[in-house]
């Protein structure tokens, strides 16, 4: 993430690299530019603030939902981090609303139409089934999008990229980003702690 | 009849949880905070049944998971808590230990570790 | 910025130093020498405009890191450049984007490696998230250059030289 001075508004902008997410209490703008991620913004309606994140379901997953799917899983994952911290900061899921935008298709032929596809049930079914209202959303095409998020008032503002198709920096970044969590190493890790059962007695 | 409480202010991580658990012998019941889980286990037990396992998720509204752990530690020393989270850092993890739990598991969770891990603390 | 003349040099040269932004439609020469940091050349060829820049961090200006050094850093470097060449009187529209530097020429042992790519990383998304065409990069590998700008024409000449360790 890179801060910096937004000069047309004076405030802080913090750019999200794909991958990374953020929320804050600041009266700030969170930045990014989506490709064939999502970028979901989350706004508390009660506490005005909100936070956005990188959202990619690394495959698709056929005709299994989103809550048998282990490939879901990741990308749910991803959300939840993000919903971490706006819980962290007093927030309720009950209280949020969400904007969606991404999922383009890259040019890469049939499997990434499927790619884009399978992007866009899974975070319907994953709103649907949070019971978070989806205020809007710009999901397929197959343009890169920026993203300006207002976390204090929940605005989205957006502009469509129409140059450095070739050299674009945050579609390698999105495919960095794809390639790690594919080899996710952390997930499903877990830890039992040994107990002093004399002590527990 | 012995429950299993899934608690998780998710209500697809619930649902999800609560499908990869649901042929281990116990029925599933879902709580969506520490305070709601609270509520329902000491109802459960009026009712004469038993609490086997608590599956917990750390950051919730109302009442955390590891306030959870310490408050439900309180009364009952012995049923497992395994608390499941996107949480990975070491401070977080010993904190949840010193609360009392008795597992650590990293989201996005794999089923078959998951059941194997529930089945290994339950015996 | 200091203003020199070179008997080689048909125009005046200015040159630039690290956290200096500059933008003009002068007949001169803008030279700038980098080894690790990078230098964002902008040109509108309508408005026979050009500018440069050179910063030295990835970053953008934080609370440690005082504001009146923001052009050191990347993303406030390059949205000053812009705002600057605005200022000049170019229109956002016909902007076109050269990018140099970031060579992997840093001395001191424990400077992290990933500063000049997190550098060229960063010098791709802002020009990417402002949506103006990257038209030539030479940047990266162990590389330090001298670039010397047309300020009239866009022009850029990019001299590079193998670092040694005599080299800043």
């Amino acid at each position: 993430m890179i801060k910096y001075r937004d000069k047309n508004s004076g405030r802080n902008a913090y750019l999200l690299y794909p991958g990374e997410y953020f929320a804050t209490k600041e009266d700030c703008f969170i930045i990014s530019v989506t490709g064939v991620c999502m970028l979901v913004c989350l706004y508390e309606t009660k506490l005005k603030f909100g936070g956005m994140c990188f959202v990619i379901v690394p495959g698709t997953f056929g005709t299994e939902n989103i809550i048998t799917s282990v490939l879901a899983g990741y990308g749910i994952t991803q959300i939840e981090l993000l919903l971490a911290e706006i819980v962290k900061a007093g927030g309720d899921r009950k209280n949020l609303t969400a904007k969606i935008f991404g999922a383009a298709y890259s040019n890469n032929g049939r499997s990434a139409d499927e790619l884009s596809e399978s992007q866009i049930r899974f975070i319907k079914e994953y709103f649907t089934s949070e019971r978070i209202p989806v205020l809007s959303s710009d999901l397929g095409g197959s343009h890169r999008r920026k993203i300006y998020f207002s976390p204090a008032t929940g605005r989205v503002y957006k502009k469509i990229l129409r140059n450095n198709n070739e050299s674009s920096e945050f579609l390698k970044m999105e495919k960095e980003f794809i390639d790690d969590v594919f080899m996710n190493t952390g997930s499903g890790n877990f830890t039992l702690f040994e107990r002093d059962t004399v002590n527990d007695f | 009849m012995n429950y299993i409480m899934v608690i998780d202010d998710s209500p697809t991580i619930r649902t999800s949880v609560a499908f990869t658990v649901k042929d281990l012998g116990c029925e599933i019941k879902q709580a969506e905070n520490g305070a709601d889980a609270l509520e329902k286990i000491s109802a459960i037990r009026s009712e004469g049944n038993d609490v086997s396992l608590c599956i917990v998720d750390v950051n919730m509204p109302v009442m955390d998971g590891i306030s959870f752990v310490k408050e439900f530690k309180k009364n009952d020393k012995f049923t497992p808590v395994l608390m499941l989270t996107t949480e990975s850092e070491e401070d977080k993890i010993k904190e949840g230990k010193t609360a009392g739990a008795a597992g650590w598991m990293i989201k996005p969770f794999k089923p078959d570790n998951l059941k194997s891990v529930v089945e290994k603390l339950m015996v | 910025m200091i203003s020199i003349t070179r008997n080689s040099a048909d125009k005046p040269v200015k040159i630039i130093y690290a956290g200096e932004v500059f933008a003009s439609d002068e007949d001169v020469y803008v030279e700038t020498l980098l080894g690790s940091c990078i230098a964002v050349v902008l040109h509108d060829s309508t408005a026979g405009l050009s500018g440069m820049n050179h910063f030295m961090f990835p970053g953008g200006a934080t609370d440690k890191n005082p504001r009146h050094e923001t052009a050191r850093y990347g993303s406030d470097a390059i949205l000053e450049l812009i705002a600057e060449m605005i200022r000049k009187g170019a229109d956002r529209n016909n902007l076109i984007a050269k990018i140099f530097g970031g060579g992997h020429v840093l001395k001191e042992k424990n400077t992290p490696v990933m500063i000049p790519e997190n550098n060229i990383r960063l010098a791709n998304a802002i020009l990417e998230m402002e949506d103006i065409p990257v038209v030539e990069r030479n940047v990266g590998r162990n590389y330090s250059r001298k670039i010397q700008m047309n300020v009239k024409t866009g022009e850029v000449k990019c001299i590079m030289s193998e670092y040694s360790k005599n080299d800043d």
